[in-house]
């Protein structure tokens, strides 16, 4: 059984050591773009070859 | 503690972890030496979960099955590396889910959009989903040295893994889960009662080598068992986790003994079933192509039946465990990603879209090792190849979070935790690559 909510102001929780932190999209720049472009390649090449290796039946 | 809803339930779930807060500022603000205990017991969990659940039923497979190829020598040690990477890697989750109180997925999206959003997702739901396949194959093949069949096992693990899920709210199931996790613990005193030769255990340290020369089966079982000791959902599991158990970045302390705490049993454990089937299995006649099955067999004649019954104990809780860990991985990761309500601590009507996805997943599972004729080889080796694609990105997306100082602040990764970080990311790009290239071109290796 969900308990009653409780006085929680007996004990000092900081509010803000709860809040989510607010998220915004970030605009990649130097190295973290570089970063990013070296990921979609690293999968691209890891997809092809995956599929070429399902198309002639891995085991 | 049941979840239910009453007249003044409140809408999100906030309030309802701000009672364990209270609970932990209490203990915070408390004296003495039980308190601290007390302290520590409460705050542990998401660390210690997350590592146990990686001892899942392929992690026990591919331990007995290396044990039983390569006896104890060069894997004793490397599993002891692998634990420190795992560590490394796992406690960026605690801080970067204690500071920002977002889970994984949902900073992926929020951070990096839409595409990068998608990819994760997508990657990790298939991916959960090809390896609790996996768990429910642990599951009834552990049950069924008992003489359950599989049907009634796996539906016994589904059900388990539903009713703690739906019933309990995040803290009580957290805390029975570690009761279950525990249980792999078993593998322990089953490699004592092998009575292994610790002189050779010892000799794996002194002169660790490459047993039999750097061939391709030897860089499979390599990636294998590093590709085991750490997955793209333990990442998003323990920060959700993190995050619905309400910790702050007064806990991360805590967070990070937890983890330790965790990698140490995820260690033992797996050094234990090395031990136990290198002692057992190790040099028999075809102990390289021995599959769970025959492994099991062997144990039972060796250590006797006892020691039989306790590993296929050890293979259900394995299963079992990474079930319960898979499917809130997965719930969690869907609930962020659309921005639904996602906790444990909120009854099914409330959150219903956060439940389905993850309980869907575990109960398509379990229908797939039903199935008769399913090519159980196959979905396995796609977990694989899945995860050598993924994990790189998954890794990557964690080290650009912890570096980023707008959402760490004061937190962000200090200068060796960098070094260690981006040396592991480079080690899993080239062994992901080349193991998934040696999956799929066998020929090549």
């Amino acid at each position: 059984m969900k308990t009653p909510q409780k006085n929680l102001q007996v004990l000092s929780v900081p509010e803000d050591s709860h809040t989510p932190v607010k998220l915004t999209k970030v605009v990649p720049k130097g190295w973290i773009q570089v970063a990013f472009w070296a990921l979609r390649i690293y999968i691209l090449v890891m997809v092809v070859l995956v599929a070429i290796g399902f198309s002639r039946g891995i085991h | 503690m049941k979840k239910t809803i009453s007249a003044v339930t409140p809408l999100d779930d906030t309030q309802i972890r701000a009672e364990d807060q209270a609970r932990v500022a209490a203990l915070r603000e408390s004296r003495g030496w039980r308190k601290r205990l007390m302290l520590l017991l409460t705050l542990i969990g998401p660390g210690i979960l997350v590592m146990i659940a990686d001892n899942d039923a392929g992690g026990v497979i591919t331990y007995a099955q290396t044990g039983a190829t390569y006896g104890i020598g060069f894997f004793i040690p490397a599993l002891i590396i692998g634990g420190f990477i795992a560590y490394v890697v796992q406690e960026m989750t605690v801080r970067l889910g204690a500071v920002t109180h977002r889970g994984h997925a949902e900073m992926i999206w929020g951070r990096y959009g839409a595409f990068w959003g998608w990819f994760s997702l997508i990657d990790l739901v298939v991916a959960n989903v090809l390896t609790l396949v996996t768990e429910f194959i642990g599951i009834t093949i552990g049950m069924s040295v008992f003489g359950v069949p599989p049907i009634w096992s796996a539906l016994g693990g589904l059900v388990l893994d539903a009713v703690i899920l739906l019933v309990l709210r995040y803290r009580t199931w957290e805390r029975v889960s570690l009761w279950i996790a525990a249980g792999n613990l078993i593998f322990v005193p089953l490699a004592l009662m092998a009575h292994p030769h610790w002189g050779a255990v010892a000799n794996a340290f002194a002169h660790w080598q490459v047993p039999g020369g750097f061939t391709a089966a030897f860089l499979f079982v390599v990636l294998a068992n590093f590709g085991t000791t750490i997955a793209p959902w333990m990442l998003f599991f323990q920060q959700s986790s993190v995050v619905d158990k309400g910790l702050t970045v007064e806990d991360v302390r805590h967070g990070q003994i937890d983890t330790a705490l965790g990698t140490l049993a995820m260690v033992l454990v797996a050094l234990a079933i090395v031990i136990l089937t290198g002692t057992v299995a190790f040099g028999r006649p075809g102990a390289s192509n021995y599959d769970i099955q025959q492994i099991i067999q062997v144990i039972g004649q060796r250590v006797g039946p006892v020691g039989q019954s306790l590993f296929a104990l050890g293979l259900v809780e394995a299963g079992t465990i990474a079930t319960i860990a898979l499917t809130a991985s997965t719930s969690w990761a869907m609930g962020e990603a659309f921005n639904w309500p996602k906790s444990i601590n909120l009854p099914f009507q409330k959150a219903w879209r956060f439940y389905i996805p993850g309980l869907l997943s575990a109960v398509l599972a379990a229908a797939v090792v039903l199935i008769p004729n399913t090519p159980l080889g196959f979905l396995n080796l796609t977990v694989q190849v899945i995860a050598s694609i993924f994990m790189p990105a998954a890794m990557l997306f964690l080290l650009l979070l912890l570096n980023d100082p707008g959402i760490m602040g004061e937190h962000v990764n200090r200068k060796w935790q960098n070094i260690s970080a981006f040396t592991i990311v480079g080690l899993l790009v080239v062994l992901n690559g080349i193991y998934g290239l040696s999956v799929v071109f066998p020929k090549w290796f």
